[in-house]
């Protein structure tokens, strides 16, 4: 398997575990989120700033993203308390937009536009995964695992009353259950899930700066994966990443560089979107039990 | 002193289209209880139009501006129908959903029409540049404070006073009661969509005389414009129009005497500190629903 | 009991899909094993791979850079080529991303099985696939990278575009030859305007100067007015102007309309043609710096055939661009077009006569040294200073 194939598998498993993460965010609890690239953003500099200033192992700067990011996700789900699914949905993209300046402009923390060079490898339990098979295996375990946790979760009590407060608020809440502290769990397991990756991501790149893809246009590239794949359905979140990621990786190798260029992506993407909410509300593989208005 | 001056004067210049654009937001909240997502997006279509037809078309700037104003207004129209209208009766995300994807595909189409730098437009200053206590106005500055009023002044009065306003005011409140007493509330829909497209587009025009236009230009202005909404009190217009000179001059003092850097950061604040504290705004009809 | 993964119509056609993709990657892995003998065994061209911005932001220096490529490989191949063989360039898109000139950089290496890399444009994209060049062994000659961060990027990495270090001091240094003893700075917000940022700042305090105000701007900002109102407050002697050609042609304009004088001292980048067609009169007075482009037969043979394909004056990255692909080629003859040849070529590099004059490579694989020229803006365009 050639050095391309391998960068091409890997990062599709790193962004399927984002996709798994928005769809907790999306799918599950039913918050449109189109800030989910700042979270990939918070794992990746937290790799970066501990392993290289503070002398972290890798992991446990891995699990202080995580925690940094799970920390910021509960305070935007606490702006989500009072507010409705549209409000919420430009607060996400202003939430997304407001750590995309950090990251350029907090020059002394984030090295700004300038970036954080020589990035370690992955290192766990102090065996070394540098970019390649290793580190392929690493991710693409991580993602069975995450998968299989989200699966459970689906099925558990929990996840029920998750779905439950996605589909009918009144009548969750006339049960008893309290929505915003199933929105902001949801939230927060989306969010370190996202942080991960996003770790995993700066070791495998070992050079990070503001430009590397932590703002809008992954956040919507993200949300596309899922929302194509199918609201609701994790094996449809992780199709849509697959996808995504391989097809303009693959059309490149036949040789067509430029047609693997954003703006086409993203017309195709957007009208895709527009008509699947008209014709297929359910997406590619929707399970999703809404009831119509 | 002067700085200050400076400082406030480009915040109201700027205010100024938050304002045009933050009328888009409000009028068809007000009509369809909906955030059309990508209200920005559209805006930033008719600064291109703009572009082109005074570049291309080679048409003045009234003759431009005109041109853009009406395609957008049957752009917005056109973006209605095919994109939200059908999802009248579908689930609650369905139609963010779709403002999503119409986001997501005019970005990608300005890209791919006109390529994805900064492109200007040269727009010759009319006034001449007032000074005021060492505050420098620049001349194309007065000309868009002078247009922005006078549209302001035109729509205010318009939904006051005539009998259009008035119908749009009916459904806004209460759309059932007014489908009740006859009025065409569906049609009524497409035409405040169209208008608040020609409103977004007349600020968006504004933005690329005076400062630039990308195929991303939609993003950050629609959120502050969207924030200017929120201060506004979301469904009235007057608020809107005030609220959007406020974020104009509130980001500018901010930059000015906090840091330039993280300009755009700061309307972003003012949008979570209101959404937390007082959603309903500042200048909430009365009314006020939850949101 | 059917396992889950049959269960249900969407793990059906999760699993449909997988399948699929299986298949697709089985036929290109395919493919690429059918087409791929190793390069020196074949009587075909030499190809070599180049990952530029061809679509994305930027998109306009990849246009140009492969304009100038052209130009080399033509001159390459019309005198003989690569002992015999035509060169070819592979012209990958990173569109301005670094994980995507990654992968491009991967696949050039791993499925076209190129012996060189000629450009990875962009500091970030170069300094994240430093490393991959550097593990697979193949040598990385970047044209227009100027971070000073690249000086330390492994011994496979070289480039012949002087580190901003050179820039930043060259322009402090004007400065203190104008008198300037407070100066300001207006900086665009990346690893260009950050880097000349910190060697201009490094250099006049060093000199003596102080430096009263440093304001940024973002990117794709052209609304300077915030910043220019702070430098009019600040009353510099002088303005260092580290920006962009359209920004810094909007940025003078503004700058008039709000009554800042000047004067202006700006990097090579203000050579586009944007400023005097944004700025207009607004630019009468504007100086910046550029590498010395050259002079002599080489300089002048380039910019003629530039002038007549393109009917546009070559910019410093044209030509660096140019020599570039030119040294690449002496590298492919240098031992036959294998990458350890070609790495010794570049390790000895000295005094090569290019069109952006002469260059010399030291031990890290950087530019030794680089003259600059002054120019001045008149009536929209600029002219040489004396």
């Amino acid at each position: 398997m050639d050095i391309h194939l391998l960068d091409v598998i890997t990062t599709a498993g790193i962004f399927v575990l984002v996709a798994i993460g928005l769809h907790v965010v999306v799918g599950l609890a039913g918050v449109l989120s189109v800030g989910q690239a700042a979270f990939l953003g918070i794992g990746a500099y937290a790799t970066a700033i501990l392993t290289l200033r503070a002398g972290l192992a890798p992991f446990t700067a891995l699990l202080a993203g995580c925690a940094v990011a799970s920390i910021l996700a509960a305070l935007l789900s606490l702006t989500a308390i009072r507010v409705r699914d549209d409000y919420l949905l430009i607060l996400t993209l202003g939430f997304g937009e407001c750590f995309r300046l950090v990251f350029q402009n907090w020059e002394t923390l984030t090295g700004g536009t300038r970036g954080i060079a020589g990035i370690g490898p992955f290192e766990i339990f102090g065996k070394q995964f540098p970019d390649g098979h290793g580190l392929l295996i690493v991710v693409w375990l991580a993602v069975i695992v995450v998968a299989a946790a989200v699966v459970c979760l689906e099925r558990s009590p929990f996840g029920r009353a998750l779905i439950a407060v996605r589909d009918d608020e009144t009548l969750a809440r006339s049960l008893g259950r309290t929505p915003f502290a199933y929105r902001a769990s949801a939230m927060v397991c989306g969010a370190l899930v996202t942080s991960v990756a996003g770790s995993v991501l700066a070791h495998k790149l070992s050079y990070i700066d503001s430009n590397t893809g932590f703002g809008f246009e992954t956040s919507l590239l993200v949300f596309a994966m899922v929302v194509l794949g199918g609201r609701g359905s994790l094996p449809g979140a992780v199709s849509g990443a697959t996808a995504l990621v391989f097809l303009p990786e693959m059309l490149r190798r036949v040789g067509f560089p430029e047609a693997t260029a954003a703006y086409l992506r993203q017309i195709i993407i957007g009208v895709v979107l527009i008509a699947l909410s008209s014709y297929r509300p359910r997406g590619v593989f929707g399970t999703l039990r809404f009831e119509p208005r | 002193m002067a700085l200050l001056l400076q400082f406030i004067l480009n915040g109201i210049a700027i205010g100024a289209v938050y304002a045009l654009v933050a009328v888009g937001y409000t009028l068809i909240y007000g009509v369809m209880k909906f955030i059309n997502f990508a209200h920005g997006d559209v805006v930033m279509v008719g600064a291109f139009i703009f572009y082109a037809a005074s570049k291309g078309g080679h048409l003045g700037f009234a003759g431009a501006l005109m041109v853009a104003a009406i395609a957008t207004a049957l752009f917005g129209m056109l973006l209605y129908l095919l994109a939200y209208r059908p999802l009248r009766r579908a689930t609650r995300l369905a139609p963010l959903i779709s403002a999503i994807g119409v986001s997501i595909a005019l970005r990608g189409a300005a890209v791919w029409i006109f390529g994805p730098e900064i492109r200007s437009v040269h727009v010759p200053a009319v006034f001449p540049s007032i000074n005021i206590f060492g505050a420098v106005l620049p001349g194309r500055e007065i000309e868009i404070l002078l247009i922005t009023a006078s549209m302001a002044i035109v729509l205010v009065l318009l939904l006051r006073h005539s009998t259009l306003g008035i119908c749009v005011r009916a459904v806004a409140d209460d759309r059932e009661a007014a489908e009740a007493s006859g009025l065409r509330a569906e049609l009524l829909i497409v035409a405040v969509f169209a208008a608040a497209s020609a409103i977004g587009a007349v600020g968006g025009v504004m933005v690329a005389a005076s400062y630039d236009l990308s195929p991303s230009m939609g993003t950050l202005l629609g959120l502050k414009a969207f924030t200017a909404s929120v201060i506004g009190g979301i469904g009235n217009v007057t608020g809107a129009l005030v609220a959007g000179v406020m974020v104009g001059v509130f980001e500018n003092l901010a930059a000015g005497y906090l840091g330039s850097a993280y300009k755009d950061a700061w309307a972003l604040a003012l949008l979570a500190v209101f959404l937390l504290a007082k959603p309903t705004g500042l200048f909430a009809p009365a009314a006020s629903r939850k949101v | 009991m059917r396992p889950f993964v049959f269960r249900t119509a969407a793990w059906r056609r999760a699993l449909a899909t997988s399948a699929l993709l299986v298949v697709m990657l089985s036929a290109s892995c395919y493919r690429q094993a059918a087409e791929q003998p190793r390069q020196e065994s074949r009587s075909g061209p030499i190809r070599i791979g180049s990952v530029l911005f061809l679509t994305g932001p930027a998109a306009s220096y990849g246009a140009m850079q492969r304009s100038a490529f052209e130009i080399g490989r033509d001159e390459i191949n019309s005198s003989g080529g690569i002992d015999g063989h035509p060169l070819e360039i592979i012209y990958e898109d990173s569109e301005h991303s670094e994980p995507k000139a990654v992968a491009a950089v991967k696949k050039l290496i791993g499925v076209d099985k190129v012996p060189m890399i000629l450009e990875v444009t962009g500091s970030g994209e170069a300094l994240a696939s430093a490393p991959v060049a550097q593990s697979s062994r193949i040598v990385l000659l970047s044209a227009i990278d100027s971070s000073p961060k690249l000086t330390e990027s492994g011994s496979y990495f070289f480039r012949i575009m002087p580190s901003d270090l050179f820039q930043g001091r060259f322009l402090s240094d004007w400065g203190h030859a104008m008198n300037w003893k407070k100066a300001a700075i207006l900086f665009v917000n990346n690893d260009w305007g950050v880097g000349m940022r910190d060697s201009v700042t490094a250099s006049f305090t060093k000199a003596g100067g102080t430096i009263a105000l440093t304001e940024s701007s973002a990117d794709e900002d052209l609304d300077f007015r915030t910043q220019f109102a702070k430098i009019k407050a600040a009353k510099p002697d002088g303005v260092f102007l580290l920006l962009y050609p359209q920004a810094a042609g909007r940025a003078l304009k503004q700058a008039k309309e709000l009554g800042v004088r000047g004067p202006f001292l700006g990097g090579d980048a203000l050579s586009g043609s944007e400023v005097g067609a944004t700025a207009g009169a607004a630019s009468d007075g504007l100086m910046f710096c550029q590498p010395s482009k050259g002079s002599g037969p080489v300089f002048d043979a380039f910019r003629k055939k530039y002038l007549d394909r393109f009917h546009d004056e070559p910019s410093v990255y044209s030509i660096k661009s140019y020599d570039a692909v030119k040294i690449a080629g002496e590298a492919l003859r240098h031992k036959g077009p294998t990458t350890e040849g070609v790495r010794e070529y570049l390790d000895h590099l000295q005094n090569y006569r290019g069109a952006s004059g002469i260059i010399s490579l030291d031990a890290n694989g950087d530019i030794v040294t680089q003259e600059y020229d002054k120019y001045v803006y008149r009536s929209g365009k600029f002219e040489r200073m004396n």
